[in-house]
């Protein structure tokens, strides 16, 4: 019998896969989520999937897939803080141009040893977004071009990333300034004494902290009088905010001529940088730690992402309930009024009148043996009375239907503008889903005339006739089925007084003829089979709103649970 | 502090954007005043309310010291404001210093007190953060008179401490002059670019920019540094922004910002200026709201018509009228038609009665004539298309207003349909004179007829069976029977012949009665159409017409 702890760790090693496949199964799954509803927090969930992209293609694949790869030093940080200045100062020459006008750099300078250039030209390693222009290049060069400088003063397996500015008006810079900073292993956050305090150099700083990366603070243009103070003032904001550990560093406020400073002024921060390069173990431990760092972020990074994504499958349910919610109102009032006698008014009162009034009701009866009296004239008529009135219950019905869904599809509508996810949906469609589907008019139709059919087929096969009454009186399918419809329809199935004085006609006519018990389980049918056909067809028209929900591309229940299960696995394969 | 500071000519360039006239302000609040009691309920609130908010505002400035014009020195921190408050002054009020954020509320400096108290009060500005300086106390030298100035140091806009920016939003939004304080670091800030200048296009006039600390820089970058800030303004949509350069610590370029806003103080027109710019820029916002074309003024004939026909049938007048066309002629029947015939008829069998339900007849033909109401779900459809063709042209916030319109008396209609029709019925169930005549001579032939059957009772009893002795000759005289049997014949005949003529009569007039009934029921519900539904369209249609009307006096000068 093996010990536990080596079946623990046989366990631990089927169970994990190698690092870089983790991390590209778990890229893979970051990448396929889509935030398409909006709802407080979308926009920084899409910025923190942007950042775990970036950094996973930029950096950390790279880095886990070679980790003696030359080590990336980004200068980030306010516009006209110097850190152009500070590149050249630190290469020696000039290699990235400095100025007064705002903001400076436009173009990515990297400069790197002549040994590593080959490493930084190749576009499938570090950066894979980005092109490469061998430097010194023009100045036309775009934003999304790396321009590469060799310099013989820096040490092999180092570069210097000149990044543009994070705070000016172009705000594309911000964008490649945060891509640059996720593929840094070193993180150097120029700012100046006049900005220390802006909010946009706070919010780069904590997103160092956050982020774990190796940290270099520089504050330049640090004036001679009163300079300790601001010093002071910095360092104590810096502890404030947890950035104690990160290595400060401070540039007096002097004459920069050549675009350089004069070589004394970076010393500390060559040294530093020299220091950590040219020591084995520092390199490594450089690494590690940024490494180790930015994957412990994921730790909590991911699975917030997964909740965010929770919380868009969470709206999407809340939404497509609302949808639902409003059709099955329409129902409920749908039901309401094909009880409360609603119905029997307008034109299918006065066609139900007619029918009644001028005896054909009486002549959807006969008398078996004798041929009734049926006077030529009338009786030519009679048809046409019965179907006018089937026409206007049918006609009556689907207005009915067709205005309850109009209502629906408003309200439905109205619902979703007061959400910012909804009405974000609703952009360009509102004007089609605000009303009923164009088919509706034609679907309720042929459901009404469907359900008619059925009720003569009802009254065929159930309406057994009471045997007392079956004797000497026979009735014609047809007009009896429209009588029972308006008994349905308009006074319902409880006997309450309805408004016209036609009372409850209908009702006593077919309890006599067929007896209350069979009279009430046809009229159950009847009812339950409207139901359901009309049911039917509002949730064809419910599901246009899900067709809308579902075409936006929500991701589905799945999704976060990958998610969790790709932080897992990442654990576990570290 | 190394950089040298050679002199510079501290006023780059000031251009003078032509004013508006003075007038235009109180055309503008009276527009906008309209436009909100116009719009009101029907264009977007967020909008409305920022109206109603401006208005506020201005009515509450124009109330306040018109000698007195509010200046804000707003930027970044670390730009120098303070400094520049301090130089203008002549005094050191305004904390300066390397610290960053300095300023953390506003302070106020006034030049000539008397009734600026109520205006300080309005700023919320804190008594603690007031000065005031008499223009006498001015220094010697000094150009023009500050006299009437109230100058605000504003906080940064820009720090760590997010409760300066709500401050600075504050007085940005209020004050009648803003200078803003930029510095060649942070010239091209996002911050104060995107937040603030990309909205001050129609500010122009009552916008000062400044950029301080150009001692910082060597002279031929200065003008580059203007040059640069210029086409970035101007890119904003900022044309010929009034530049400064100043450098509050060498002293550089102050004179001429004193001077600046001497000329400003001494107009006493920035407060104005601000006012117009804000309305101005507001009602750019409302041009979503201007649609492409002249609203039509009522809805044309045909849907017209078409909501007319709906409605009809909606009240089902087709049916009414044909149930009341066979209600008339039954009861034409009842009068006019052959008594004999329906006695024959009711001889025969009958179910209704077989099945113990004889009742139900008198119940049926009871409830012919009652009244009926529309069905609402008829009439909810009825309405959605009569808006379509009219709304058009509209923004959506119209549309939707003018639809509301349309069917704010959905819930009336049924009523007030069915009270069209009832009104025609009555006159419906008048009986015609002939009827009775027709009934009279109908009567008549009956009596004819028994008295020719009693006639041939008394032949054949006194004539042919000698039962007695006839009272008259004519009673017992058998010779007669042939003419007495054609006489019983000829009434009989009579009687059936006249009730089918009187019935192709009532099939005649019937057909023609209901032709005018549904007439008169048509024009009933053209009326209700009219007062429920056109009426309202038409009326929402006019309110529009009214808003576009002065949204075009508002906005053509904005436009070109």
């Amino acid at each position: 019998m093996t010990p536990p702890a080596d079946q623990g760790a046989a366990k631990h090693r089927a169970a994990s896969l190698p690092l870089d496949e983790v991390l590209a199964e778990l890229r893979d799954q970051i990448a396929s989520v889509r935030f398409v509803l909006d709802a407080p927090g979308t926009e920084e969930a899409e910025t923190t999937q942007q950042d775990l992209l970036n950094q996973l293609d930029d950096y950390v694949l790279p880095r886990v897939r070679r980790t003696d790869s030359p080590l990336l030093v980004v200068l980030s940080g306010s516009t006209g803080a110097g850190k152009s200045t500070l590149v050249n100062t630190l290469v020696g020459a000039r290699v990235s141009a400095t100025g007064v006008l705002r903001p400076t750099t436009s173009s990515p300078i990297l400069v790197c040893h002549p040994d590593d250039a080959d490493w930084w030209l190749d576009e499938r390693y570090v950066l894979p977004g980005f092109g490469r222009v061998p430097g010194p290049a023009p100045d036309a060069v775009v934003g999304d071009q790396l321009v590469i400088m060799k310099s013989e003063v820096l040490p092999r397996g180092l570069a210097l990333l000149d990044s543009p500015d994070v705070d000016s008006v172009f705000e594309d810079h911000h964008e490649f300034a945060a891509q640059f900073l996720a593929a840094a292993d070193i993180w150097m956050c120029v700012t100046t004494a006049a900005r220390y305090a802006d909010a946009q150099v706070w919010r780069l700083l904590h997103r160092a902290r956050d982020h774990g990366a190796t940290l270099g603070i520089v504050l330049s243009r640090v004036p001679e009088e009163g300079g300790e103070e601001v010093v002071a003032h910095f360092a104590e904001m810096l502890k404030d905010n947890g950035l104690e550990a990160a290595a400060q560093f401070t540039i007096p406020e002097t004459k920069v001529s050549g675009g350089m400073l004069p070589k004394e002024m970076s010393d500390e921060v060559q040294e530093w940088l020299t220091g950590i390069t040219e020591d084995e173990d520092g390199r490594a431990d450089v690494i590690r730690s940024t490494l180790g760092s930015v994957l412990d972020t994921f730790r909590t990074r991911v699975p917030e992402l997964a909740k965010r994504v929770e919380e868009q499958v969470a709206l999407r349910t809340v939404l497509r309930d609302e949808a639902e919610a409003a059709y099955a109102e329409a129902l409920a009032e749908l039901d309401e009024a094909t009880r409360n006698g609603s119905l029997l008014r307008g034109e299918v009162l006065a066609r139900w009148q007619d029918f009644a009034g001028t005896g054909d009701l009486e002549r959807a009866l006969q008398s078996r043996g004798g041929q009734a009296g049926h006077r030529g004239g009338r009786r030519r008529r009679a048809p046409a009375r019965v179907r006018a009135l089937k026409v206007a219950l049918r006609s009556g019905l689907e207005s009915l239907v067709i205005a309850a869904a109009e209502r629906a599809a408003e309200d439905v509508v109205a619902r979703w503008r007061d959400r910012p996810a909804g009405a974000k949906l609703l952009e360009g469609r509102a004007d089609e889903l605000g009303r009923a589907s164009a088919e509706l008019a034609r679907r309720a139709t042929r459901a009404v005339s469907s359900w008619q059919e059925h009720i003569i087929d009802l009254i065929r096969t159930e309406g057994v006739t009471k045997r007392s009454v079956a004797k000497f009186v026979s009735y014609d399918d047809e007009a009896l089925s429209l009588v029972l419809m308006v008994g349905l329809l308009g006074f319902g199935t409880s006997d309450a007084p309805v408004e016209t004085g036609t009372s409850a006609v209908p009702q006593r006519l077919l309890k006599a003829l067929f007896g209350a018990e069979s009279l009430r389980s046809m009229s159950a049918k009847a009812r339950a089979d409207l139901r359901g056909r009309i049911g039917m067809l509002y949730d064809e028209e419910a599901i246009r709103f899900g067709q809308a929900l579902d075409g936006a591309g929500v991701p589905d229940e799945t999704t976060p649970v990958q998610l969790y299960q790709a932080t897992y696995n990442l654990e576990v394969a570290r | 502090m190394t950089a040298t500071t050679p002199p510079v000519s501290s006023l780059e360039e000031i251009q003078t954007p032509p004013r508006p006239a003075p007038s235009g302000l109180s055309t503008r609040l009276d527009v906008l005043d309209r436009l909100v009691a116009l719009g009101e309920g029907r264009v977007d609130q967020s909008l409305m309310d920022d109206a109603a908010a401006l208005l506020t505002r201005a009515g509450e400035r124009l109330r306040l010291s018109g000698e007195h014009t509010v200046v804000a020195l707003a930027g970044g921190t670390g730009s120098g404001k303070s400094s520049l408050f301090n130089a203008v002054c002549g005094l050191e009020l305004s904390p300066t210093g390397l610290r960053r954020p300095m300023t953390s509320s506003a302070h106020a400096c006034v030049w000539g007190l008397g009734g600026a108290g109520p205006l300080l009060d309005w700023l919320e500005i804190e008594s603690r953060h007031r000065y005031a300086r008499a223009s006498a106390l001015d220094g010697e030298g000094q150009v023009g008179s500050l006299q009437g100035l109230v100058l605000l140091d504003l906080p940064d806009h820009d720090s760590i401490r997010a409760a300066h920016l709500a401050e600075v939003d504050k007085y940005v939004s209020v004050a009648d002059l803003i200078v803003w304080v930029l510095d060649p670091q942070k010239y091209a800030d996002f911050a104060v670019h995107r937040r603030y200048f990309e909205q001050l296009s129609g500010h122009t006039g009552v916008t000062l920019i400044i950029l301080n600390q150009i001692d910082r820089l060597e002279p031929e970058e200065v003008t580059e540094c203007v040059k640069d800030l210029r086409r970035l303004l101007e890119a904003e949509g900022m044309g010929g922004p009034t530049i400064l350069t100043t450098s509050a610590k060498a002293g550089t370029g102050v004179d001429g910002f004193r001077e600046v806003l001497a000329d400003a103080v001494a107009a006493r027109q920035a407060r104005l200026d601000r006012l117009v710019a804000d309305i101005d820029r507001l009602v750019k916002r409302f041009e979503g709201q201007y649609g492409p074309a002249e609203p039509a003024e009522k809805v044309d004939d045909r849907r017209a018509a078409a909501l007319v026909e709906a409605l009809a049938d909606a009240a089902g007048v087709p049916a009414v009228a044909e149930s009341m066309e066979s209600a008339y002629s039954l009861r034409a029947h009842d009068y006019v038609g052959w008594p004999v015939g329906r006695l024959a008829a009711r001889m025969h069998s009958d179910p209704l009665r077989r099945m113990r339900l004889g009742e139900l007849r008198q119940e049926l033909r009871a409830a012919f004539t009652t009244p009926v109401n529309a069905q609402q779900a008829h009439v909810d459809n009825a309405l959605q298309e009569v808006t379509e063709g009219v709304v058009e042209d509209l923004p959506p916030s119209w549309q939707r207003s003018v639809r509301e319109a349309g069917r704010s008396k959905a819930e009336q209609l049924p009523e007030s349909l069915g009270n069209a029709l009832r009104d025609v019925v009555p006159t419906f169930n008048q009986i015609p004179a002939w009827w009775w005549i027709v009934r009279a001579w109908q009567w008549v032939l009956i009596a004819a007829s028994v008295l020719g059957l009693v006639w041939l009772g008394t032949i054949v009893a006194y004539g042919a069976l000698k039962l007695g002795h006839a009272p008259w000759t004519v009673l017992g005289d058998t010779g007669l029977i042939p003419y007495v049997c054609l006489l019983i014949v000829c009434a009989l005949g009579l009687g059936a012949f006249t009730s089918s003529a009187a019935r192709n009569m009532i099939a005649l007039s019937s057909v023609r009665h209901s032709e005018r009934l549904e007439e008169r029921m048509r024009s009933g519900i053209n009326e209700s159409a009219r007062t429920l539904v056109l009426e309202p369209v038409e009326r929402e249609l006019a309110v529009y017409k009214t808003f576009r009307e002065e949204l075009s006096t508002a906005i053509s000068p904005l436009v070109h």
